[in-house]
């Protein structure tokens, strides 16, 4: 038996298809399935957190962290926001993620040596292109360097440098001023790059310098720790100043002062980029560069504006405390320079996030009769971290050409071995029907008026062997689906799974359970505020905390 | 036709031998060292989602023998080649999913155990971490064979580049170190060269500029210095779990440092190519360029003996590449599954599939008559070099995503590996339906079998290769 994540996340969009499509050939059906086979058992929404009331007096939890390396986004804006150089990372590895997470994330992954080769090469080429004057403030010599080192490499390092580490980067420097000053703090600068201070995340919980790290024990982070995560969180880069001075003060030793600092860091531009690259990373609609079409009208530039419209939305939604009701519910403005030949003179308006064009485009990446399949699936596994389990069958059926979606894929509900798995998502698409595979409005297909009727299925696991629970909630079209998962307890709980995913490069497990409870609770309250919801993350004992690796 | 040297294009640089007499030279000149003998190389080649089986396989001639043949339609291109070519007509990409229904792997899984013959799997119950291929690919076993990093007989042990590869995507990785460590290709050609050819001085270097070049290393060596010191301290703090990650930042950091501090030598008479120029990416403009890069950087560099060892990863099982007129090879393969019974549509969908097969025809022609251009020992690169091509799936009679007779074949090495100019055919056993089922599989040749000739004939003794391996010893008449 293979282990969840594996299983899990087994689970392609192709293969999705490939095994209900084509012709039939005679294989059963695939009776007996178990649909949840494969679910890991630790992942909210299988096994539900903890109630508020059983975490009431409940002693400090969090999961083993892993050690984690800084993601090509993080990288790329600590190093512009601390040189005022934006590298060029075309030679660089692909980031990771971790199980079904959306999101880039370096753990539990080996760098190479053509990545160690592309750190080398990108620090070169930025210490080459670096204003060294206007970076320093000072002509070089040992003492600007030095005053240099002590508060850049502060910035770099997310903490107060040792002494030994100061004198071994002023050391580096008179090494090369041999051949002049510059040449000497590009050496300093190739250095800071390249040391692992700066590559990775140092959340050890504790200073210090020979300490072993005790098995399996509850550490709290130290302030300086916390002020990585917070600004690796909500910023994507390296902390201010300001931050790293409130650490030294102890000001992110509770939950308080770092709840304070986070509502300073969320009011910043920096924040709502996050917003943003969230949200398109959880639709998909990062994804859009990877999709093709046969239309002509599919161009570059159409690309762009369409991924241009979904980044606007996300800041007119959420850059002044919206909600996850505002993220379905609030109307397009459909006028997206660039997007005429998408919205033409489309009749109404389309309200919430999952009826932009970039995002109807970007599932499925090629051309199919399947979308709704696809667009279902994404929802699915993205807005309810409910993650449709492995094909087990191989199944095909019977596609004569001139069918609609809906009448294609009637066989996904008909046949007993499709339908475990396929009700979860084709009905989840199916409201989208409207919108073609470029997100233009239509009302026919192959000749047929449309039918955007469709459905949420929500199934939640029967407890201690009882029967799971099986939800409907019946919708018709995309504003109506957008209205059902706005308030959908799961979807809100899948946005608490994201954002903990995101801040932590981890997959909430079972001693998460009361930092999950508290997220949870804040995204259920009312219409789901998402910065309230971020800052109870960021004072939950996962995020303060750290278990050392067993 | 006899080829025509596209190297006479380029400038001829010999690299500086000799040149720098301060600097520490680790890589001693293959002649110099009396080796008279050509070393072996390997090169592995995917590309994703395979052919079209019915246009690709060759035809036997009148007479039966194994190089009597005549190539598929859509591989004409390699018409002048024909008889370096070895096809492995026959194998079974063992372990995937639709064979075998209590199989957890799915069809993107193929890239991982196509060269490893090993399953997607992990072992651990971490749900954080991804699931890889279990076992290394023969290509790295090759190369941890003849590469000691303590005392390394090559300035790299291998080179691994691609296009639009997703290399280190759990599901589509398809070269591995070991367990659970894809191989990161590098995309960009331009980055390529500088990590391959950027330790060389050109002989017409200047007294000044050597001088300096010389200091720029001390300083390289103190800066790589700092980077070990760091994560030395990292070690004693970051978990258990983390130090295989630690050690292998480490080990490149040590590659890293054999090629920025000290002068590299290589073989006198070998060239060092022009750095290339030009916008890469995936796309079907650029793409041509980048491959032409990628095979120029590796034909360089095993004549000048960096590596012995490389890797090109072309797309991924889930496509990847858009690469003629727009034809995206995912869509096309699920375009023939989804007209089975759609007799225009099928005809279509098949018409785009073989204009894929046949640009690759073309790019696997151009690889062929680069190596065959560059003299290397008594005969040229080609005689000297196996070339390998694998791929995860491929549309046999059953439809696209499949995993029997897969589309391998071998070509060149000739020196060392196998006769070439053959067409070998294995059993092929179909069950119902065209299916394989387990007990059809039993019957069919895997392709571990291939991993463990190619191993054996490099000198590695190995009678199965893989966690997947059902067999044992190596692929008959190979």
């Amino acid at each position: 038996m293979l282990h969840d994540s594996h299983v899990r996340s087994a689970i392609g969009t192709s293969l999705l298809l490939l095994a209900c499509q084509g012709s039939i050939v005679g294989d059963e059906p695939g009776a007996g399935l178990d649909p949840r086979v494969g679910v890991d058992p630790e992942a909210p929404g299988d096994v539900a957190p903890p109630t508020a009331d059983e975490c009431v007096g409940a002693a400090p939890d969090a999961a083993p962290a892993r050690w984690r390396r800084l993601t090509r986004r993080q990288y790329a804006l600590a190093v512009a926001d601390l040189f005022g150089v934006s590298p060029n990372l075309a030679s660089f590895v692909a980031d990771g993620s971790a199980g079904d997470s959306p999101f880039a994330a370096n753990v539990g992954f080996h760098v190479q040596e053509s990545q160690v080769d592309a750190y080398w090469n990108v620090a070169a080429n930025v210490a080459d292109a670096v204003d060294l004057e206007g970076l320093l403030g000072c002509a070089p010599d040992v003492a600007c360097v030095r005053d240099f080192v002590v508060q850049t490499g502060r910035r770099a390092y997310r903490r107060a440098l040792r002494p030994d580490e100061v004198d071994r980067l002023v050391a580096l420097y008179e090494l090369g001023a041999d051949e002049s000053p510059d040449e000497g703090v590009r050496t300093v600068l190739q250095a800071m790059m390249q040391s692992p201070n700066f590559l990775y995340l140092q959340e050890y919980g504790f200073e210090g310098d020979a300490v072993d790290q005790p098995a399996d024990q509850l550490y709290e982070l130290d302030g300086y720790a916390v002020a990585g995560r917070l600004s690796f969180l909500l910023w994507n880069t390296v902390p201010d100043d300001a931050l790293l001075d409130a650490a030294e003060a102890g000001e992110l030793d509770s939950a308080d002062g770092i709840a304070r600092h986070a509502e300073r860091l969320m009011d910043d531009a920096r924040f709502v980029q996050t917003l943003v690259d969230f949200h398109m990373d959880v639709t998909l609609a990062s994804q859009i560069d990877d999709v093709s079409r046969d239309e002509p009208e599919f161009t570059d530039a159409l690309r762009n504006a369409m991924r241009a419209e979904v980044e606007d939305y996300i800041r007119l939604v959420l850059a002044d405390g919206g909600t996850i009701v505002d993220l379905f519910t609030t109307p397009v403005p459909m006028d997206q320079p660039g997007l005429d030949v998408i919205y033409g003179d489309e009749p109404g308006v389309r309200r919430g996030i999952l009826t932009l064009p970039g995002i109807l485009a970007a599932k499925p990446k090629i051309e199919t009769n399947y979308a709704p399949t696809y667009r279902g699936n994404a929802i699915r596994l993205g807005l309810l971290c409910d993650p449709t389990p492995p094909i087990q069958v191989d199944i095909v059926f019977e596609d004569a050409g001139g069918l609609t979606a809906r009448e294609l894929l009637r066989q996904h509900q008909e046949n007993p071995g499709c339908v475990v798995c396929h009700e979860r998502m084709d009905p989840l698409g199916f409201p989208f029907e409207n919108y073609d595979d470029l997100g233009r409005w239509r009302t026919t297909a192959q000749g047929e008026a449309i039918d955007a009727t469709g459905n949420v299925l929500v199934v939640e696991p029967g407890e201690n062997g009882e029967p799971e629970e099986r939800t409907n909630h019946p919708v018709d079209g995309p504003v109506e689906l957008g209205e059902v998962l706005a308030d959908l307890d799961q979807v809100r709980a899948c946005f608490a799974t994201q954002w903990f995913r995101y801040a932590l490069a981890r997959n909430p497990g079972a001693r998460d359970g009361c930092s999950m409870r508290t997220v949870i609770d804040r995204f259920t309250e009312g219409e789901g505020n998402v910065r309230d919801a971020i800052l109870a993350l960021v004072q939950s004992d996962s995020f303060r905390m750290r278990r050392g690796q067993p | 036709m006899k080829p025509k040297n596209r190297f006479s294009r380029r400038s001829w640089l010999r690299m500086a031998a000799g040149a720098g007499a301060a600097s520490l030279v680790p890589f001693m000149p293959r002649l110099a060292r009396g080796q008279s003998e050509a070393p072996k190389r390997v090169l592995v080649v995917y590309h994703g989602l395979g052919y079209l089986d019915e246009s690709f396989w060759p035809t036997r001639g009148a007479s039966g023998r194994p190089n009597d043949f005549t190539l598929g339609d859509t591989m004409r291109a390699l018409d002048d080649y024909k008889n370096q070519l070895i096809y492995l007509d026959g194998i079974l990409l063992y372990g995937a999913q639709y064979f075998f229904p209590d199989d957890d792997n799915e069809h993107a899984s193929g890239g991982n155990m196509t060269f490893t013959g090993s399953r997607k799997d992990d072992g651990d119950e971490d749900p954080n971490t991804k699931a890889f291929s279990n076992g290394p690919s023969f290509e790295q076993v090759i190369a941890d064979h003849y590469y000691d990093p303590e005392s390394p007989v090559t300035p790299f042990r291998d080179i691994a580049l691609g296009i639009s590869s997703n290399s280190t995507g759990e599901r589509h990785a398809c070269f591995f170190r070991g367990s659970q460590q894809p191989v990161a290709a590098q995309h960009d050609p331009t980055a390529a060269f500088e990590t391959y050819f950027g330790g060389f001085t050109p002989a017409d270097t200047s007294e000044a500029q050597r001088q300096q070049t010389a200091r720029r290393r001390a300083r390289n060596q103190s800066i790589i210095d700092y980077v070990r010191d760091d994560l030395d301290h990292a070690r004693r703090r970051i978990g258990r779990q983390e130090e295989a990650a630690l050690d292998q930042h480490l080990a490149g950091l040590r590659a890293l440092e054999r090629r920025v501090t000290a002068e590299m030598q290589a073989d006198p008479a070998c060239r060092l190519p022009d750095a290339p120029s030009g916008r890469w990416g995936g796309d079907a403009e650029r793409l041509r360029g980048t491959y032409e890069a990628h095979v120029d950087v590796i034909a360089s560099a095993f004549t000048c003996d960096l590596a012995r060892v490389a890797t090109l990863q072309l797309g991924h099982a889930d496509g990847g590449l858009t690469l003629v007129e727009g034809i995206n090879s995912h869509g096309t393969t699920h375009d023939i599954g989804g007209n089975q019974e759609n007799p225009a549509g099928l005809a279509d969908a098949k018409d785009r599939h073989r204009r894929l097969d046949r640009f690759w025809a073309d790019r696997w022609h151009y690889l062929l008559e680069k190596l065959d251009s560059i003299p290397d020992g008594d005969g040229t690169l080609l005689d000297n070099t196996l070339i390998v091509w694998g791929t995860d799936t491929t549309t046999g009679p059953r439809g696209p995503h499949r995993h029997t007779r897969m589309p391998y074949f071998l070509a060149g090495g000739s020196n060392w590996a196998f006769p070439t100019g053959r067409h070998l055919v294995y059993d092929q056993v179909w069950g119902r339906n065209n299916r394989v089922g387990r007990e059809e599989a039993a019957q069919w040749q895997s392709n571990s079998r291939i991993w463990v000739s190619i191993l054996q004939r490099y000198g590695i003794e190995r009678d199965s290769f893989g966690t997947m391996d059902i067999g044992s010893g190596t692929l008959p008449d190979l």
